[in-house]
């Protein structure tokens, strides 16, 4: 059946002829934007398995959801190896927070980073102040798996969820926590993302905006001398001393 | 190696980063495509594949990737190109000794199986490099895009080409080129061909560049193959448009012609590539049309001419489509179009002109001091024959128009250019001929006269229109107006004309056509006959009114010309003497009285020799109502006062009625000789009148009818010698005057002109009536300065002043 206004599919009582409920053509924020098939494709599809994670988690997904999302994954999904012939795919380098959260979004558009328990204290902000780095992480984290698998929708969702979250967050000297996760994100991304990537540009200059803080931690020293492609973005973001230096007072004529 | 393996597998978000080590990871991936090419993916993991390229792009070794996959593509590519292609490489098609040496058949079965390996062995590459391309798609969206470098897709394309085509040793391209030429060259020779094999051959050509930028006009197809099939192709179609110029007629020229091209057409759409359409037809064009389309239309006998003469459409369309894929204009058609047409036309002029001219002379013949009314009578008949030949030569001209507008529409596509062509011909003929503007206004009168009975109104019009046709091309058209002024005029004194609505119809179709000033003239006359009409009534009712002076026995009908608008010549009572019997003498006096009074400083002339009687006469006991001439019903009256039985020689009745000598002798003719309406005798009988003869009424006479019309010979005829020689002059007369006219008008206006300007102004201005003789306009400006309304600017010989 399909709905009158759109062309969509209804999901309705077809028996009953009961008036449909829910029109179900994908809308623009849907993730199925690129190829736009509609739910009953994905019903009669079949299922994938994905293994995930070194422990091979067992997950089933959609196998046309699935395809539908990127031609990259439409590749993991429909080939002529072995994930075409089995329908099984593993995923070693993944984990599993991550596909949790892709398949969210994959089927709903959308995903939630914090728990459900920590959003019904929302009402009251000020009085419980959350620790914003598990979340921040996690939108790093399919962030690269976007990227990965080239998912430009959910890839924009996660860099905005990112930069709306980290707005708030102030890394002061007091907060020595707040520092060592900064470092850590920081690392995540020169990890796992290609180094021409707008996020790590970003980190470079929030790293260079705090450079007194982070200069005095060891994790950010480690950090720098292992990633010279960060360091050379980050001294791009460093202003050096407002004077010209003077020679020591000794060799001064 | 275990410790190694634990260390990057575990996804780590330590300060360390993760160490690739770039040897490991490619020994995977390069077993991987190896076995890719072994046709052996069904066992591999695409997401280790993808994950392992992943992992190398993203830690840096990008290029080192790119650069290996080159490389093993490289190497397994010339492996296939000594293994796979080598062994059937067809040498001898390359070496070029392939005319003698090997049969055809042979030729095509080592020439096909050679195409069918590179077809397979491009296929082959294109199938693994979809694979490749595949898994490596992270080194491609990420790696290449971020260095700007070709696709790793485009990039081993380019190997094929290298490694393949371009071999340093075995030259496969070039053999592949000759190969498919030769094949094509089977074809256009008879034979049947794998075309499929062709195309896949020509597809990978297509999908191959000269660079890795694959820029569309730098196909390897266009860079190597097309431009020797090209200059092959221009061998071959010399060859073959000499050939056949040789062996065949026009029209079988034009069907071969259109054959190749269709062959081409469908040659570049199934077997090669579309982008060579143009370019190959192009050849076609240019050998087999260009070359030789003069030729063919030349060709005795089957040529242009022929097919003209024959109506053959259907060549004449092939023709028509040939010229135009060469030239837009069409010219050498147009031209040896229009020179046949002229040359029927002068055909039709001709074989119209010479009977006429043989028979005008011999009227001439018979003397001319004293005009016998043998002579008159005679010349009376050429006229009339004349009027048949006119009539003629304006349906053959009509036919050949008709037939020429056939080709025109149904072989040339109603093209504009041609038509065109085909006007300035018709124009060209119809003014060489100096009759036509005469011939073509008795065509309409006689149509005007007779041949519109019973004919629909849409029917009419198409006479009239085709008259308007030839009108169009008549330069002159001021002799034309002369002439269709006096056909009008004989027309409506007579009475004869069908109608007026198709006389009106004609006039407007003139005005739409040249305007009002052309028309004006024609129109004042049907004003004149209305006014006449009335002014007849009134006189009439005048007449009665005032009884004592109105004869019962005579009734008055007047038709006041307007001098200006008819062409009726001088005028004066002295052009035309009558000595009118005493009842018609005071119905004239009556009425001259009557328009005078109410139109005072008119002076009118009568005109017996155009007006017409009805008389009432008694031949045994029966009475008849003779419908005569005015100068017949003066004869007749003659006659009425005599005794019967007595009679009046010519002389006697030339002193009566004083009727010119031309015009007695014609009325009498009608009244004595014409065998239903003898209502006289003449002596001796015979089918002309002579000065001598003696008139008598003829007692005998009898009718069944109760009215009779006594008709002068006719009404409407081409003119004689005599009166085109009038003509011309008038019409002289007439340009001159018209000339000086518009020179007069010019000098008022600019007071100051050149001669050159002064001369084509009036050429601009008389265009639409005439063609003005230069020599005239030349003499009427001499004139005019003779007669000082102008002179020559004083220092400056070429330029004229006005004087006021």
């Amino acid at each position: 059946m399909e709905c009158e206004d759109c062309g969509g599919l209804y999901i309705g009582c077809e028996s009953c002829g009961s008036p449909p409920l829910v029109c179900s053509k994908p809308t623009a924020n849907s993730p199925t934007i690129k190829h736009s098939p509609v739910y009953k494709d994905f019903l009669f599809g079949g299922n994938v398995t994905l293994y995930v994670g070194p422990k091979r988690k067992r997950m089933e997904i959609h196998k046309k959801l699935l395809a539908s999302i990127s031609s990259e994954l439409d590749k993991h999904v429909n080939n002529d190896m072995r994930e075409g012939i089995e329908g099984k795919i593993y995923l070693p380098d993944e984990g599993e927070e991550v596909l949790t959260l892709f398949t969210e979004w994959a089927y709903t558009g959308d995903y939630a980073s914090k728990d459900d328990a920590l959003r019904a204290d929302r009402g009251n902000p000020k009085k419980l102040k959350q620790d914003p780095w598990p979340s921040l992480h996690k939108h790093l984290q399919l962030y690269a798996f976007a990227e990965k698998f080239n998912v430009p929708i959910l890839k924009r969702l996660a860099e905005s969820k990112f930069h709306i979250e980290i707005g708030p967050v102030s890394v002061e000297s007091n907060c020595s926590r707040n520092v060592s996760s900064l470092v850590k994100a920081i690392g995540y991304a020169c990890d796992n993302l290609p180094s021409s990537d707008p996020v790590l540009k970003f980190l470079a200059q929030y790293a260079a905006w705090r450079l007194e803080l982070l200069r005095e931690t060891a994790s950010f020293n480690d950090l720098v001398s292992s990633q010279p492609d960060f360091l050379k973005e980050l001294l791009m973001n460093v202003r050096g001393p407002k004077a010209k230096p003077k020679a020591p007072r000794k060799h001064r004529p | 190696m275990n410790r190694s393996r634990g260390k990057i597998r575990p996804p780590r978000r330590g300060l360390a980063t993760d160490h690739v080590d770039f040897d490991e990871y490619w020994e995977v991936l390069a077993q991987s495509l190896r076995e890719i090419y072994a046709k052996n993916a069904s066992h591999l993991s695409f997401e280790e594949v993808y994950r392992n390229a992943y992992k190398l792009v993203l830690k840096k070794h990008g290029d080192r990737l790119y650069g290996n996959v080159k490389k093993l593509v490289g190497e397994h590519l010339q492996t296939v190109a000594v293994e796979d292609v080598k062994p059937l490489l067809p040498s001898s098609i390359v070496t070029g000794d392939v005319s003698f040496g090997t049969a055809t058949t042979e030729r095509r079965t080592v020439g096909t199986k050679f195409l069918e390996r590179l077809k397979f062995v491009w296929e082959d590459h294109q199938l693994c490099m979809g694979m490749m391309k595949e898994v490596l798609m992270y080194m491609d969206r990420v790696f290449c895009a971020d260095h700007k470098i070709p696709s790793i897709y485009v990039a081993c394309m380019g190997l094929f080409r290298d490694h393949i085509l371009r071999h340093p040793e075995y030259n496969i391209g070039n053999a592949l080129n000759s190969v498919i030429i030769d094949q094509v060259r089977m074809e256009r020779d008879g034979d049947i061909i794998n075309r499929a094999t062709i195309r896949a051959c020509v597809y990978m050509l297509e999908g191959l560049y000269e660079t890795e930028e694959e820029h569309e006009n730098q196909k390897v197809y266009l860079t190597s193959f097309e431009k020797n099939f090209i200059s092959a192709s221009e061998v071959f179609y010399q060859k073959e448009g000499e050939q056949l110029l040789r062996d065949c007629d026009a029209a079988t020229y034009l069907r071969k012609v259109d054959k190749r091209l269709k062959e081409e057409y469908s040659r570049c759409h199934d077997t090669l590539s579309v982008l060579t359409e143009p370019k190959i037809m192009r050849v076609v064009d240019q050998k087999l049309i260009e070359a030789n389309i003069n030729d063919v239309m030349e060709m005795e006998g089957s040529g242009l001419r022929f097919m003209l003469d024959n109506d053959r459409y259907e060549d004449l369309k092939l023709v028509y489509e040939l010229i135009s894929r060469v030239d837009s204009e069409k010219r050498s058609l147009k031209k040896k179009m229009c020179a046949r047409l002229v040359t029927m036309g002068k055909e039709i002029n001709r074989t119209i002109s010479t009977p006429q001219a043989s028979t005008a002379s011999g009227a001439d013949g018979t003397g001319d001091s004293s005009k016998s009314s043998a002579a008159v009578v005679s010349e009376e008949r050429v006229a009339n024959n004349i009027t048949l030949v006119a009539i003629r030569w304006v349906d053959e001209v009509l036919a050949l128009k008709d037939k020429y507008e056939n080709i025109w529409e149904r072989s040339f596509d109603k093209d504009k250019g041609i038509q065109a062509a085909m006007t300035r011909a018709f124009t060209d003929f119809i003014n060489d001929f100096d009759r036509s503007p005469e011939f073509i206004s008795l065509f309409i009168d006689e149509n005007l006269r007779k041949g519109l009975k019973g004919k629909t109104e849409s029917e009419v019009d198409a006479v009239l229109d085709k008259a308007l046709t030839l009108f169009r091309y008549i330069t002159d058209k001021d002799v034309f107006e002369r002439y269709y002024k006096k056909h009008l005029s004989r027309r409506l004194l007579m009475n004869r004309s069908v109608s007026h609505d198709a006389e009106k119809q004609m006039i407007g179709k003139f005005k739409m056509e040249v305007g009002f000033a052309f028309t004006g003239k024609f129109e004042g006359m049907f004003k004149d006959m209305n006014i006449s009409e009335e002014m007849t009534s009134e006189f009439k009712r005048a007449s009665q009114e005032s009884d004592s002076n109105y004869k019962k026995g005579v009734e008055l009908s007047v038709q006041i010309l307007t001098s200006t608008f008819w062409p009726v010549g001088g005028g004066g009572t002295n052009d035309h003497p009558c000595v009118y019997p005493p009842e018609i003498r005071a119905a004239r006096d009556s009425f001259t009285k009557y328009y005078l009074d109410r139109h005072s400083g008119r002076r009118l002339d009568w005109r017996p020799d155009m007006g017409t009687a009805d008389i009432r006469a008694t031949f045994k006991g029966k009475r008849h109502e003779l419908s005569v001439t005015t100068y017949g019903m003066v004869i007749l009256m003659a006659f009425s006062e005599l005794n019967p039985g007595d009679v009046l020689s010519f002389e006697e009745i030339h002193t009566i009625t004083s009727i010119p000598e031309q015009d007695l002798v014609r009325n009498l003719q009608a009244l004595a000789v014409a065998p239903k309406t003898r209502v006289l005798i003449k002596k001796p009988m015979s089918r002309d009148v002579r000065l001598t003869d003696v008139f008598a009424i003829n007692e005998e006479f009898s009718s069944k009818f109760m009215r009779i019309r006594i008709g002068v010979v006719a009404t409407n005829r081409a003119e004689t010698e005599q009166e085109r020689k009038d003509t011309d002059e008038k019409t002289e007369r007439y340009r001159g005057a018209t000339i000086e006219a518009a020179l007069v008008r010019i000098m008022k206006q600019r007071k100051l002109i050149s001669h050159t300007e002064l001369v084509n102004e009036v050429l601009t201005q008389m265009g639409s009536r005439f063609n003005p003789d230069l020599t005239m306009v030349k003499k009427r400006i001499e004139s005019l300065m003779e007669r000082e309304y102008m002179e020559r600017a004083e220092g400056e010989r070429q330029v004229y002043r006005y004087i006021y």
